[in-house]
């Protein structure tokens, strides 16, 4: 042990007398006999489904309030989409058009 | 961890077997309650020390006079084998004298590697007692292992 008074840091050769020391053999014949005692149970999954259920909560309200961002944000505003626009013509694209298309200009 | 809490709580190598079976009963039982955002190492200690005080309390008309520990480490060679058994008897004996919650502070401490705020948390006491019960649980043991080093 460290000879410091007041010292209230660890003290690994004291950590390691004493895990020696409380150490218990034979965990084989332990986890056994524990197993042997554990009573049945319907399975792990309502545990897990309890311990997951908040999470799925939060993840459907974050899904929910991303679909109607998106819907918002994709509603046509004023007008047909140009994108809609320009595939639904049967006129070929010229270079202009696409190039307005892609510039954002609409048509 | 959950042996070695119990041991240190009951001093009693069949006793303390028999709590940590109880507390990982106890733990089962409880799964659903665990919450996942909290850690399992202090939730699983906690339960095994009420094991081994519940188990101690309905106990305690029994005389206590604890089997030495069998030392589960098989490594030293053999001529160190004798010093480590004396070593361990020493310490075995020096941990007796020291209360019940000072034996539980200095293993989750000095063994298990929890934090002065984690064990107060662990065991419901404030991080000065923590601190406190530390402090003397080592004076002890270092004035009862004194005259085996100096020797």
């Amino acid at each position: 042990m460290h000879e410091e008074p007041f010292d209230l840091s660890r003290d690994p050769a004291l950590g390691r007398e004493l895990r020696a020391l409380l150490d218990a053999g034979d965990a084989t014949g332990f986890t056994a006999s524990v197993l042997a005692r554990l009573p049945e149970r319907d399975s792990l999954w309502h545990v897990l489904a309890g311990w997951a259920r908040p999470g799925i909560a939060a993840a459907l309200v974050l899904g929910a309030a991303l679909g109607f961002w998106l819907a918002l944000g994709r509603e046509p505003q004023g007008g047909a989409d140009p994108a809609a626009e320009v595939l639904a013509t049967d006129t070929p694209l010229d270079g202009e058009a696409l190039m307005g298309f892609a510039l954002g200009g609409g048509r | 961890m959950v042996r070695r809490l119990t041991r240190a709580v009951l001093r009693h190598a069949a006793d303390a077997d028999d709590a940590a079976q109880e507390a990982f009963l106890s733990a089962w039982n409880a799964l659903d309650r665990f919450q996942p955002s909290q850690a399992l190492g202090p939730w699983l200690a906690r339960i095994a020390v009420n094991a081994a005080r519940d188990l101690a309390r309905r106990r305690r008309v029994r005389t206590t006079e604890p089997v030495p520990f069998d030392r589960a480490d098989a490594g030293p060679p053999p001529d160190q084998v004798a010093d480590r058994r004396v070593t361990g008897e020493r310490l075995d004996a020096a941990l007796a004298t020291l209360p019940e919650r000072q034996r539980v502070v200095l293993v989750l401490f000095e063994v298990e590697g929890y934090a002065h705020s984690e064990i107060g948390q662990l065991l419901g006491v404030p991080e000065g007692t923590v601190r406190s019960e530390l402090f003397h649980a080592k004076r002890k043991l270092r004035e009862l292992l004194r005259p085996l080093k100096e020797g």
